[in-house]
């Protein structure tokens, strides 16, 4: 490898002193390999590419009679000096260099862990928000307070930190567990179950529950109560405070329907100049008809020269209003991305998605409907007082 | 220091061989003596020579301070050198030293 590496030539040595030849660039120190005799006068033998040139040097020294010829050129080095004359490559190296310097300083990629709640996306949106984006500089903002500000715009995020390695942005976060503000009540409450689902573990920090992890409850259901009853005597009214988590199925549907009105070009049209001095149009377009569109005609007019005026040659279209057919994958397309944004509206921002399915149907009139069916993992006590 | 061997041949030994000698450790870390080593039939590795006396195919002399080294054999090719080692490799017939 290293032999590669640096190089090598194969010669072939011819005279009558060979052995002679031999003591010579050991004691030299040259680096001399897989040395053969081919005949009474001449040997062939490898040597590294460096000794290589001091060896015409020490031959002359000693006054050795020894001829040498190259047999073969072997190795990176020597493909390395073919390749000097290629300039593309002499000057590509140097740029290329450069490139990688100035590209080394940038942001290319950024990658968020820990997750749940939050999702990566949104982390990636206040990044951006706050000007940081694929290929910022990474003088242009600062670590240290880059966490802080992460912590204090979303208020699910309990801490988090920020580091670069190499041109990787780092950003780790780690989500609080939000007990939602209870208050201090005096009054008797209980809590009910804000929505169907079925319970996954529940935690009374007051009241009696009434329900255990595994059952399944109905939205309105009582999950946890205030009224505590001792040896059914004495009824005790509290204020039912805890958590109710339950794995909650929700379901969203859109339809898209497969009429959409567009705006087409009747064939109607009026050509016309567009004057514009300084950048100010003063003449736009003829308000011939209701609904229009303008169009270039041609390049430039007229520049103006040394005046800030220019001439446009421009056509203005016709419009009217058409209901048109719309494809099917498209109405899919459509239709999903309206429920998505359906579930995104209505999901609860601390419910923790399980699982996510989509189905899609084409009804008769040729409409298609998508519904996204999502199990969240969510909090559903809702405290009613009384 | 030096002591007279059967052949009439004059054998220094050095003052570091002497307390090498002393503490029972090995006497080829202080003294130029030959070492060979061979693997098989097929590769050997000679230390401490004195540089190269014949060179053939069939044949390789060295010199030595135990005297010449003859290395006969088939197809010998030197593998690697050294000022002070050698690496031989080839079909291995005999060694004699002289």
């Amino acid at each position: 490898m290293w032999k590669f590496l640096s190089g090598y030539v194969m010669i072939q040595a011819e005279g009558k002193n060979l052995e002679r030849f031999l003591n010579l660039l050991m004691s030299n120190g040259l680096d001399i390999k897989n040395i053969r005799r081919n005949g009474p006068y001449s040997l062939t033998l490898d040597i590294v590419t460096f000794d290589f040139y001091r060896l015409r040097s020490i031959i002359r020294k000693n006054k050795v009679r020894i001829k040498i010829r190259i047999l073969k050129k072997r190795g990176l080095f020597v493909h390395l000096l073919v390749l000097r004359f290629r300039k593309a490559l002499i000057f590509g190296l140097p740029v290329m260099l450069a490139l990688l310097a100035i590209a080394s300083r940038s942001v290319w990629f950024i990658n968020v862990e820990g997750c749940d709640k939050v999702s990566e996306a949104e982390v990636e949106k206040m990044l951006y928000d706050m000007g940081i984006k694929r290929g910022s500089l990474k003088n242009s903002f600062k670590l240290s307070t880059l966490a802080d500000k992460i912590m204090a715009e979303d208020e699910r995020i309990a801490s988090a930190d920020a580091n670069i390695s190499g041109v990787v942005l780092n950003i780790g976060i780690q989500e609080a567990t939000i007990i939602e503000e209870q208050g201090e009540r005096t009054g008797y409450a209980s809590i009910y179950a804000q929505s169907s689902g079925k319970i996954k573990r529940i935690v009374a920090l007051m009241g009696k529950p009434c329900v255990r992890a595994g059952d399944i409850v109905q939205e309105g259901d009582l999950l946890i109560t205030g009224e505590l009853n001792h040896d059914d005597k004495d009824t005790m009214l509290v204020c039912a405070k805890g958590e109710v988590i339950a794995n909650v199925i929700h379901t969203f549907t859109a339809v898209e329907e497969p009429l959409e009105k567009t705006l087409v070009r009747t064939g109607n049209y009026v050509d016309f100049t567009k004057v514009s001095i300084l950048g100010f149009e003063l003449y736009k377009e003829p308000q011939d008809f209701s609904l229009s569109e303008s169009e270039s005609m041609s390049s430039k007019l007229f520049e103006g020269g040394a005046l800030p005026m220019k001439l446009v040659n421009q056509r203005c279209y016709e419009l009217e209003e058409k209901e048109l057919q719309v494809d099917t994958l498209t109405l899919t397309e459509r239709a999903i991305q309206k429920a998505d944004i359906i579930m995104q509206e209505s999901l609860d921002k601390n419910a923790r998605i399980l699982s996510k399915k989509t189905v899609t149907q084409i009804l008769d009139d040729g409409s298609v409907e998508a519904t996204i069916i999502v199990t969240t993992e969510q909090n559903i006590a809702q405290i009613r007082e009384f | 220091m030096a002591k007279r061997k059967k052949n009439g041949k004059k054998r220094i030994i050095t003052l570091p061989c002497r307390v090498a000698k002393m503490l029972d450790l090995p006497e080829e870390g202080f003294e130029f003596v030959l070492k060979m080593t061979m693997l098989g039939n097929e590769y050997i590795v000679i230390e401490n020579h004195r540089g190269i006396y014949e060179f053939f195919e069939h044949n390789i002399s060295l010199l030595s301070d135990s005297g010449t080294v003859k290395i006969s054999g088939e197809n010998l090719v030197l593998r690697e050198t050294d000022s002070d080692r050698l690496y031989i490799t080839g079909n291995i017939k005999g060694i004699n030293i002289e």
